[in-house]
């Protein structure tokens, strides 16, 4: 140290990792901070959405959840882990998956420069609140299925610092084959084994009912939210608020502070614009607090009808039937629910996901695919979506990006063009 | 008032009627497409197998008496039939047969008891596809070998000796008679064995898997066949399906094909139960026409109600 | 009424003023920061050459920096003001056309009605744009203007890789120093840009006739690479430079 710095200085400088700790936290901050104003400051803003910013407006650690929930956290990487199941158990099953660009910094040394910016967030979001943590310890178990590469390889990017235990969830990437359902099966019975070691109690008929009753509960709000959207009157922007807020709290919580909301909707909220050009929004999540893409979808004047992000519309699959109420029939429920409903372009059987937007009886006016940059399975999938897109008469456009927002005026010019690319050409 | 309760109550109706009918002097016929088992006493009404295979309506009657008058009548009780096949098609399954409810309440009592239900795979499911056919088959070649190829008498009704119908439904008039092994002669002695032991089997079997017996039944064959001109049928716009399989785990008949992505989802297995339509959760994805217009269509909110209803009913 | 059609784009500010459908002055000046007073000072000169000062003029913008332009009642997204604007000029005859401008590359596709059925895009990554050629420009001091007579002069170019105007700093400089003429330079400059644009229009089915616009379109050097890459004729119409604030005028209600 040289002695003009001491003299400067009256305590000793902080180390200079701590100093682009703490820098890395006061944009993670003020990137929350941001997305919150910016919503609060939009023109469908009414009070009653606090219910839902209050949860998401700051980055929470596992342990801040577990400590409001009362309940120990299981992260859940992807969706195909049943909520149910977890919740059964008296544990927080919580989305491990963040939108935050600040954060992904503190993890940038230790990466592969082309990585996926949804992992590399998360990881340095875990690196973030790990540090608040006394244990250092985020959870005691996290799922993985074994979706994607970034996924599965998620343990080892997160290095030796990461003390939660990971359990993967093998999955069939066949849904429509018999064997694959039936692996996906046991290995549901294997998670169980897992999780009832992890909550320390034995999973019991009575209580999967109970919370496969409750989640069915959430999905019916749920879906009143996905039908307001399609009546053109929830932008994409407070529909994502909805979803991140199930992510980031208890089913009870949600449902409760969902309530007032949706009464508040279906009461005063307006149609959209006249002029608005309806679109689906396909392709790689989308998470709070990046609002980028779908502020610029909005600027442009396009308007999410539909989508089927994982993140979003399909974030669960929700409600499901039971024809047979027995414990092996419950599990083979959620479990036919999980796998074959899911739509992850990791699976290898997934013509159906395009059938779905191409022959799709909300007729949307475009076809919005969202990759994120080193997403590989949905960066494939943008190849045939096109195609299907072409064969049905539907404009498409292919935005790829990262949650870097330096790219957005460049990708408003892209999306105001698509607004205008002419309709009858198509066909 | 939902789908299923309204199917509950019509089913259980049918029951009172085609069970217990005759004693207040209501007989729906004898051309029936259920199984409205002859064998009760006092029933409202017979399943048309019976006349299929006999000698007074049916194929064991000789040709000269079929070339007189009564080879007419036949031909008109089975126009009769056709009609109510033609009018109701698998409706009469799902909705009216008394067999259905009998292991409908099994299903219910193995429900209650939170027994699992038996699984079959697919493979297995499409290889006894083919058993009604061959039990269609044995029940119409018999008979004109006994009106004129000499086979004894005893074999007449072949299906009737056969069906688990035959013992089980005067249960519930309190006739056990059809339990008894005849003994007049081996032919008999083997059938009234063979009766009673598929009965047995069938019980063991509607208890574990639900409408167990539907998957033989030669009836279910008969009205399939008939498919073709039946205006009444099952579609779904796999547009608007999200793929959630509610429909598919639905199904008394564990069919896939309702789940899969195609717009002619009816199967030959289909009982037209609707419970994959009152299961989806996508507005208008299912729905059953006639005549090419809807009558009823899959409703979110709807499911949401029963979701409600059911709710920890029962853990 | 005088209809101003103004192109804010990223490194120069077009002004078409049209009336009646005619294009009446046109005028372009370097982006620099103040771009609405740049605009406006392009606007009253445009005005006073025709002799109207002070008339009441209807704006049109466009391109990048339209949304930094006060007191414009009507703006335009630079592909559709583009679209317009060329499929007027061309008489009705564009089909497809590639748009080099300083910081993106587009490829359109239109309609026989001339509207927009589909474009492509370079990413985000500005390489092989205009400013592109300005970089080298510098290195080569060399004009920009020259580049499409000096190009002609040489039958084998240089072998250039790189569109980034970062790394073909130093692929330029290096072949300098290995003694490679300029001329060679400036065709293998013309060649990597156009091997680039190419890959752009790979797979869009390219309908004629095909049009080539932007300030990089007056590049008479670019023009022969592409074509010779792209394996078809491409047309280019006197004010290339122009099209774009055209479009937005004419697209202009009161046009």
């Amino acid at each position: 140290m040289n002695s003009s710095a001491t003299e400067r200085t009256a305590t000793p400088p902080p180390d200079r990792k701590q100093r682009l700790r703490a820098k890395i936290t006061r944009e993670t901050a003020a990137e929350y901070a941001e997305a919150a104003r910016s919503l609060r400051a939009h023109p469908d803003y009414n009070a009653v959405w606090d219910n839902f910013l209050a949860i998401i407006e700051q980055p929470q650690s596992a342990r801040q959840i577990e400590r409001r929930t009362a309940r120990p956290v299981v992260e859940h990487l992807c969706n195909q882990a049943p909520l149910e199941i977890a919740h059964a158990l008296g544990l927080q099953p919580l989305r491990l998956a963040s939108g935050c660009c600040a954060a992904s910094r503190l993890a940038d040394a230790s990466l592969p420069a082309l990585m996926c910016p949804l992992m590399r967030s998360t990881l340095g979001m875990r690196a973030l609140l790990a540090a608040d943590d006394e244990s250092n310890a985020a959870a005691t178990l996290r799922i993985i299925p074994t979706t994607c590469d970034w996924t599965v390889k998620f343990p080892e990017l997160a290095g030796e610092s990461d003390k939660t235990r990971a359990h993967f969830l093998e999955l069939p990437h066949l849904r429509h084959s018999e064997r694959g359902q039936a692996r996906f099966q046991e290995e549901l019975f294997i998670l169980i084994e897992e999780l009832e070691k992890t909550a320390a109690r034995r999973l019991t008929r009575a209580a999967l009912r109970a919370s496969i009753d409750l989640y069915r509960q959430a999905w019916a709000v749920f879906a009143e939210f996905i039908a307001l959207r399609r009546d053109g009157r929830l932008a994409a922007v407070w529909f994502m608020v909805v979803c991140a807020a199930f992510m980031a709290d208890t089913v009870e919580h949600w449902l409760a502070a969902a309530a007032p909301i949706l009464a508040h909707l279906q009461k005063e909220s307006r149609r959209v614009v006249g002029n608005a050009v309806f679109v689906f929004l396909s392709g790689s999540p989308l998470l709070f607090p990046n609002l980028k893409i779908l502020r610029l979808i909005e600027e442009a004047g396009l308007y999410v009808l539909a989508d089927d992000l994982c993140a979003s519309e399909r974030l669960w699959p929700g409600g499901l039937t039971i024809s047979d109420p027995s414990f092996s029939g419950l599990i083979r429920a959620l479990a036919g629910r999980y796998h074959r409903a899911c739509q992850c372009p990791t699976f290898a059987d997934n013509q159906r996901r395009f059938n779905t937007i191409r022959a799709s009886g909300l007729r949307p006016r475009g076809i919005i695919h969202h990759v994120l940059k080193g997403c590989h399975p949905f960066d494939i999938e943008s190849l045939t979506m096109e195609r299907e897109a072409a064969k049905a008469g539907i404009p498409f456009i292919r935005i790829e990006t990262e949650y870097s927002p330096e790219d957005a005026r460049t990708l408003l010019t892209r999306l105001e063009a698509f607004a205008h690319i002419d309709q009858g050409a198509m066909k | 008032m939902m789908i299923s309760s309204c199917r509950r109550a019509v089913q259980h109706l049918a029951f009172i009627l085609f069970t217990y009918g005759g004693r207040f002097g209501l007989h729906f016929g004898n051309a029936l497409p259920c199984f409205s088992c002859p064998y009760v006493t006092g029933c409202g009404g017979h399943c048309y197998l019976m006349a299929l295979q006999s000698n007074w309506w049916g194929l064991q009657m000789p040709l000269a008496t079929m070339m007189s008058g009564l080879g007419l009548q036949a031909l008109l009780l089975f126009a009769l039939f056709a009609l109510l096949v033609a009018l109701l098609g698998k409706s009469w399954c799902g909705w009216l047969c008394p067999f259905g409810l009998l292991q409908d309440w099994l299903t219910m009592l193995r429900q209650r008891l939170g027994v699992p239900e038996a699984q079959i795979s697919q493979a297995m499911r499409d290889r006894l596809r083919s058993i009604k056919y061959l039990l269609l088959v044995y029940m119409l070649a018999l008979p004109p070998l006994i009106a004129s190829a000499g086979l004894h008498s005893d074999f007449s009704l072949p299906f009737c000796q056969i069906c688990p119908a035959k013992p089980l439904m005067p249960l519930f008039t309190f006739e056990t008679a059809h339990l008894a092994i005849n003994s007049a002669n081996a032919i008999t002695q083997t059938f009234s064995i063979l009766s009673v032991a598929i009965a047995a089997l069938m019980l063991v079997g509607m208890f574990f898997k639900e409408r167990f017996f539907c998957l033989f039944c030669p009836m279910l064959a008969i009205i399939h066949i008939f498919q073709k001109i039946i205006p009444l049928r099952l579609k779904k716009n796999p547009a608007l399906c999200l793929a959630c399989g509610n429909c598919a785990r639905a199904c008394p008949m564990t069919i896939r094909r309702v789940h899969e992505d195609r717009a002619d989802v009816q199967d030959e297995d289909c009982l037209l139960c609707l419970n994959c339509l009152e299961s989806c959760p996508s507005d208008t994805t299912l729905r059953l026409d006639l005549f090419g217009k809807t009558l009823v269509s899959s409703k979110r909110r709807r499911l949401i109600v029963l979701w409600q209803k059911t709710r920890s009913a029962r853990p | 009424m005088i209809v101003a059609g103004i192109d804010l784009g990223s490194t120069a500010i077009k002004l078409a003023l049209v009336e009646d459908g005619v294009l009446l002055w046109h005028k372009a000046a370097p982006t620099a920061p103040g771009q609405e007073k740049i605009a406006n000072a392009l606007l009253a000169e445009g005005l006073s050459a025709l002799g109207r000062a002070g008339e009441g003029v209807k704006k049109a913008v466009t391109g990048y920096g339209k949304n930094l332009m006060g007191g414009a009642e009507f703006a335009i997204d630079e592909l559709s003001a583009n679209c317009l604007g060329l499929f007027r000029q061309s008489g009705g005859q564009a089909r497809s056309l590639i748009n080099i401008g300083g910081q993106d590359v587009k490829v359109i596709q239109l309609t026989a009605q001339g509207a927009m059925s589909d474009f492509r895009m370079n990413d985000k990554c500005a390489a092989g744009c205009g400013r592109f050629f300005e970089v080298a420009a510098r290195i080569l001091d060399t004009p920009v203007e020259d580049f499409g007579a000096l190009a002609a002069t040489v039958a084998e170019p240089a072998r250039i890789n790189s569109t980034c105007a970062v790394f073909a700093e130093s692929e330029i400089v290096s072949l300098m120093a290995e003694g490679v003429v300029k001329e060679k330079i400036i065709g293998g400059l013309h060649e990597s840009v156009a091997r680039r644009i190419a890959g752009l229009c790979a797979g869009r089915r390219l309908r004629d006739d095909v049009y080539l616009d932007g300030g990089s379109a007056r590049n008479s050097g670019l023009l022969r690479a592409l074509e010779d890459e792209l394996c078809r004729d491409l047309h280019v119409l006197p004010l290339p430079q122009f099209t774009v604030a055209l479009g937005a005028a004419l697209a202009h209600p009161e046009a």
